[in-house]
């Protein structure tokens, strides 16, 4: 074990060249660093126990971590950063797996094993590679660093002599897709089938291309693609053209909520309908989220608060408003006779919503979520077991509910339902976004029988919520991840039973929360906690990271940068209607 | 992601101070469990004046509700667990209340902490609190390290698993089948069952051995009783309580039992002697949850809850005087509470 503390990044390189398989065994060399806090031996002070580590070509790699220090940390999150070659070029769609990611605790001079294995997929570009491993405590910031270096091989084919990029675009715009396809042949240049392309582009920021030759451009200017088949390789310029999108965002009014947090929203004919969350204190004392309000959009630039219906609950986390407009659902958690469940809504007066009757039985974990489509409601029910996850009740008869089926997707807890066009999206967390049939007829389902079509776990998990857009065929899955922060995911499902991710979209600082599309033109409203609500110009082909593609239309902090909090959106009759956690309602006009 | 932060202590409200007639004064500081801010508070035990506030908010768009909370016995450290989204067990070190360690838990509903008193083994119950029968597991941590070394389904909707002050069993309150189920606290292999007859739907909710491990106390939380159980025999005798009866905790002289008796909002004082309730008291507050006893025996601590439109907090009780000593709202849907002799 090295305990060297020199306070500086020592690196060593150690490139060997190996070749891929799917999941490559970890071939690293590595440089332990010296990351520590404090030079005092009684300060906290931790280290990986390696400054090298020759090649694994099959295997993963172990090595550990230690704590020298003299008081137990914990928890210790193992992150990797900075995963690119050797020449500062990104690396897309390689990863190295590290476990545990977390290490629950470590004591004073003790250390845990850590194992990293490197995840390539087909088309990884030949390289050497490095990454830095980045050991954190949340009360220290970072503890220590190790930096990872791995060299994979995978285009060399002794048969193909010779690539040829045959077709493809010299001129696009910015985010838009092209595709290059090549032609491979032998020394003798008879054609001959090579294994996959490995593809890049010049210079890495310029663009993305994927495995299958599909590029985008990044940056308005030249790219340079280039394509590697054995010991053939090609490419093309392509001239990236400005894509030119904008708009504008402006305060509408405003209905303002500031002694109870604001939660969900929705908008029906001349009526917003805004839950509560949680407990806020204000000069109005403590407040709990027990009610739902009710407000009047007639003049949308002055909502009149109308009416309020108070529950037995600590948050209404969400509501949701039948199609006809007759009924709505409300639900329940942290009640205060433990039954929690769901309070149907009479809307026959929307201004003034009349209890239906209250639901619970089998939902008394409390409900965080639901959709109301026809005469079924769907519910998320809070846990993690098979006796959680989604219910699906008949409403019938709204006086007398009953379950009509349920669904667990098993391993982590479900979130979020949105249903469309007969399936239903479940945001499952880390067991990720989950399909199901419950009409649609791709698999035979229905509400009384919901039937799995696929599932797919996107990168970084915490699956919090889905916007399905048909006729784009694609999913928007809002990762909801404060550390990282959160990402929303872009799932390509124009193949419903084989969903892929193609794409993604970052805003520094928060995470996202939940969505709303304007599926005629192509915008995604996202809204994103402190940051607002962002307007992304979804239209075409996705591929690859949105936020660098100038895809955004337009963004607002409409309560200034200390007092946003977006939760939703909903766009309605034109205007964009959010909720706020902090101050309540707000109704802006998007121009684009 | 990681936050387990000092926070504002804006939501305590000292709203009536009690006095009461003794002249003694009790050391050390309570620890509590703020359910709906994702809170927990330590305040003084005396004066129940709150002295810090620590966040524990994995994710904070969402209430996780830190629910049970316990000290070792040479309270050098304190566990709490976060029940809602993904369940896991937080570990403090008691000097400055300094997170140390956290761990998810393979479980639905993280609950109850029972802990060994050396210190070195909890026994986590998965309650899953539902209407249908589900089966839940007990999980064995060793706290060194927090690693899960048992993990067994035992019966349904454990709520709270204690070990034996002798280490040579746990006892489970199987709140879905009226039982209690006592453990191999190793094997976590079930050694013998107690049904708790006579009380349909006694809803067996908390338990507390007695010090020589001979017996344990259960509350029959829908029964409005406690139980005294064998963990070999059978129901060795039953006392009736308050309403609604949820936690209990027992002096450190082992002659009393204190219960907070959540639907009528008062806390029955028991003698073990002769399983008599010597007094109720009633409390006025709403929805009492918790129980803990100050070393010295002096002063029983009850959290309440409160209700949708009302603060939780915490009563102490001067135990001799059956009086309310002093009363604190602080937090929402306030639930665990442990006793430390200091900070």
């Amino acid at each position: 074990m090295d305990q060297t503390r020199t306070g500086k990044l020592k690196v060593v390189f150690q490139h060997n060249r190996v070749s891929r398989t799917l999941l490559l065994g970890l071939s690293i060399a590595m440089a332990s660093s010296g990351c520590f806090l404090d030079p005092d031996s009684n300060g906290p002070s931790f280290a990986f126990d390696a400054q090298t580590i020759d090649l694994a070509l099959t295997r993963d790699t172990a090595f550990a971590l230690s704590n020298n220090g003299s008081d137990a940390f914990g928890p210790i999150s193992l992150v990797v950063t900075s995963l690119e070659t050797t020449a500062g070029e990104a690396s897309t769609g390689l990863e190295l797996v590290v476990t545990p990611a977390e290490i629950g605790t470590l004591n004073a001079g003790e250390s845990r094993t850590i194992v990293v294995s490197v995840a390539a997929p087909d088309g990884t570009p030949d390289n050497a590679y490095r990454a830095v491993l980045v050991a954190t405590v949340a009360e220290l910031g970072t503890v220590a660093t190790v930096e990872l270096h791995f060299t994979i091989v995978a285009c060399a084919n002794a048969d193909v002599a010779a690539v040829t990029i045959t077709d493809g675009p010299t001129t696009l715009r910015q985010g838009d897709v092209g595709n290059f396809s090549v032609a491979t042949a032998d020394a003798a240049g008879n054609p001959v089938s090579g294994p996959p392309p490995c593809w890049e582009v010049v210079p890495s920021s310029a663009g993305f291309v994927d495995n299958s030759g599909n590029f985008v451009g990044y940056e308005p200017g030249n790219a340079t693609v280039v394509v590697q088949v054995g010991q053939g390789a090609d490419s093309v310029d392509v001239n990236v053209t400005a894509r030119n999108v904008s708009g504008t965002l402006n305060v509408v009014g405003a209905g303002r909520v500031d002694t109870r947090f604001t939660s969900d929203l929705w908008v029906h004919g001349n009526v917003v309908y805004t839950g509560t969350w949680g407990t806020r204190s204000s000069s109005a004392g403590q407040q709990n989220g027990n009610t739902l309000f009710v407000w009047d959009i007639t003049d949308a630039t002055a909502p009149i608060l109308t009416d309020s219906v108070r529950i037995d609950a600590r948050v209404v986390n969400d509501v949701k408003v039948r199609s006809s407009g007759d009924l709505a659902v409300i639900t329940h958690e942290g009640s205060g006779d433990g039954q929690n469940g769901i309070t149907l809504l009479d809307l026959t007066d929307p201004l003034r919503p009349t209890i239906i009757t209250r639901f619970s039985s089998s939902l008394t974990t409390g409900v965080h979520n639901a959709w109301v489509e026809g005469n079924f409601v769907y519910l998320v029910v809070d846990g993690v077991s098979p006796t959680s996850g989604l219910r699906i009740l008949d409403i019938s008869n709204p006086n007398q509910p009953q379950i009509a089926s349920e669904f667990y997707g098993g391993s982590s807890f479900l979130h979020d339902v949105y249903v469309r066009d007969g399936l239903a999206f479940l945001s499952h967390w880390n067991a990720g976004l989950i399909i199901l049939d419950i009409g649609n007829g791709i698999v035979g389902g229905t509400p009384d029988n919901p039937v799995e079509v696929s599932r797919i776990l996107t990168q970084g998990g915490q699956t919090h919520n889905a916007w399905y857009w048909p006729a784009g065929g694609y999913v928007f899955v809002g990762e909801e991840d404060f550390g990282s922060p959160g990402i929303t995911h872009v799932v390509d499902v124009k193949d419903l039973q084989r969903p892929k991710e193609v794409a993604t979209f970052r805003v520094p600082g928060t995470t996202p929360h939940n969505f709303w599309m304007d599926d005629a033109a192509g915008v995604l409203y996202l809204s994103w906690y402190e940051n607002g609500i962002r307007v992304l110009d979804v239209s075409g082909d996705l591929l690859g990271a949105l936020d660098q593609q100038n895809r955004e239309m337009a963004s607002s902090v409409y309560n200034g940068p200390a007092l946003t909090r977006n939760w939703a959106p909903q766009l309605h009759n034109g205007l964009l209607f959010l909720s706020d956690l902090e101050s309540g309602l707000w109704i802006l006009r998007f121009t684009p | 992601m990681n936050k387990a932060q000092r926070t504002g202590v804006t939501l305590a409200l000292v709203i009536s101070p009690f006095t009461s007639c003794s002249s003694r004064s009790t050391d050390g500081y309570i620890l509590i469990t703020s359910g709906a801010t994702d809170q927990v508070f330590m305040l003084r035990a005396e004066t129940g004046v709150v002295e810090d506030s620590i966040l524990l908010d994995p994710r904070p768009g969402e209430v996780d509700e830190p629910h049970g909370i316990v000290a070792t016995s040479d309270h050098a450290h304190w566990y709490v667990t976060v029940s809602h989204g993904e369940p896991t067990l937080w570990k403090f070190e008691t000097s400055g209340n300094r997170l140390v360690g956290r761990v998810p838990l393979p479980m639905s509903g993280a609950s109850r902490i029972g802990v060994t008193t050396d210190g070195t083994v909890a026994y986590i119950p998965d309650y899953y609190r539902d209407d249908v029968e589900v089966l839940g597991e007990v999980t064995a941590m060793e706290l060194h390290s927090l690693r899960t070394i048992a993990n067994k389904t035992v019966c349904a909707a454990p709520h709270d698993a204690q070990p034996a002050p002798n280490g040579a069993s746990v006892a489970v309150a199987c709140s879905a089948s009226d039982e209690v189920v006592f453990l191999d606290p190793r094997t976590l292999a079930i050694t013998h069952a107690v049904k708790i007859v006579g009380h349909n739907n006694g809803k067996p909710l908390n338990l507390v051995w007695a010090p020589d491990a001979e017996s344990v106390y259960v509350t029959l939380n829908q029964a409005r009783a406690v139980a005294q159980v064998s963990p070999t025999g059978g129901v060795l005798r039953t006392v009736s309580v308050g309403s609604g009866p949820t936690q209990l905790a027992m002096s450190p002289a082992g002659t009393l039992l204190v219960t907070a008796n959540r639907l009528d909002g008062s806390a029955s004082l028991v003698s073990t002697d002769s399983l008599v309730e010597i007094a109720r008291i009633p409390l006025g507050i709403s929805h009492p949850h918790g129980v803990a006893i100050s070393q010295d025996g002096r002063l029983a601590f009850i959290t309440y809850e409160g209700d949708t439109d009302t603060q939780g907090g915490v009563v102490a009780i001067d135990i001799s005087q059956k009086t309310v000593h002093w009363r604190q709202d602080v937090g929402t849907y306030t639930l665990g509470v442990t006793y430390i002799t200091h900070k």
